[in-house]
């Protein structure tokens, strides 16, 4: 017959159902002629009796009404913004990040070829380059168009050529 | 699907590539001879669209005495005679792209330019001994 010593450490596991059928036996066969590990036993029971107890009033009291309500809120419709918000991230759930890096390295390097053409210098559409004349010459250059190469045939009449 | 790629970059390749060889043929390069006179005020109607560029000038009436439209290969020299017996010689230089490099020479004396005219671009040269102005253009290929 085992000691009260070994029964002890196993009652508590009785009271929760949670030995084995032999040993389960063992301990009930023990505890009906030892009236040491009965009272132990009873003890036991009588606190986890109270513990559930108190357990299940707490329960019952607490607030369930207001809780509800705070999950309700929280289940309303969402706004606007929120549908946007989440029918852009089910558009992009289905790119796997490499996808993601693809498209971004092909979008730099479409901006890299069409970047300078679209902002190209300002270059005038003729450009007097050099002159040689055995007389006296000026040059006008215009902003885009037009350039003019003077001739002049006397020193004197270059002045008030031009408007 | 392979093949039709394939197709595809072959024959823009050789759209760009004869596109690129038409572009080297030659340049459209228009002359004009305008005899200009300190008197009067009348304009040639045929100068209407560079008289604001004319403008510039102090001159007030402007003449057409002749305009001719060139195709010019680089190398080629276009040959127009202006008065005084004179002659205006311009010579496509280099092309490229829709730029072109020209000489212009007032044959007969020591007149001489050398420009670089885009597509829309004018260069007037003032020939102020006999009161002539050749504009030249460049038409585009």
């Amino acid at each position: 017959m085992p000691d009260c010593k070994h029964i002890a450490s196993m009652l508590e596991p009785y009271v929760d159902g949670e030995l084995r059928p032999e040993e389960r036996a063992s301990v009930a066969g023990h505890v009906k002629g030892c009236r040491r590990c009965q009272r132990e036993l009873e003890e036991l029971n009588a606190l986890r009796g109270h513990l559930r107890g108190a357990v299940e009033a707490g329960v019952v009291d607490a607030p369930l009404a207001g809780i509800w309500e705070g999950m309700a809120e929280r289940l309303e419709a969402p706004t606007v913004m929120e549908r946007i918000w989440w029918a852009g991230k089910s558009l992009l759930y289905p790119l796997r990040p490499l996808k993601v890096l693809a498209w971004g390295a092909a979008l730099a390097v479409l901006f890299l070829f069409t970047y300078p053409r679209v902002t190209p210098p300002p270059t005038p559409r003729v450009v007097v380059e050099s002159v040689e004349s055995e007389g006296s010459v000026m040059i006008f250059q215009g902003e885009d168009e037009l350039a003019i190469v003077w001739f002049f045939e006397e020193e004197e009449r270059k002045e008030g050529m031009m408007r | 699907m392979k093949k039709l790629l394939l197709w595809g970059f072959l024959s823009t390749f050789v759209i760009v590539s004869f596109a690129s060889f038409a572009q080297g043929e030659g340049v459209g390069i228009g002359i004009r001879v305008i005899l200009a006179s300190y008197e009067g005020k009348d304009i040639d109607a045929r100068l209407e669209d560079i008289q604001k560029k004319l403008g510039t000038l102090k001159y007030s009436s402007y003449r057409l005495l002749q305009e001719r439209s060139f195709l010019l290969a680089e190398g080629e020299v276009a040959q127009l005679p202006l008065p005084g017996k004179k002659e205006v010689r311009v010579k496509l230089l280099k092309a490229h792209g829709e730029m072109a490099e020209i000489a212009v020479e007032i044959l007969r004396t020591e007149k001489k330019a050398n420009a670089t005219l885009k597509k829309g671009g004018t260069l007037l040269i003032v020939v102020e001994d006999d009161d002539v102005i050749v504009a030249i253009s460049a038409q585009g290929p």
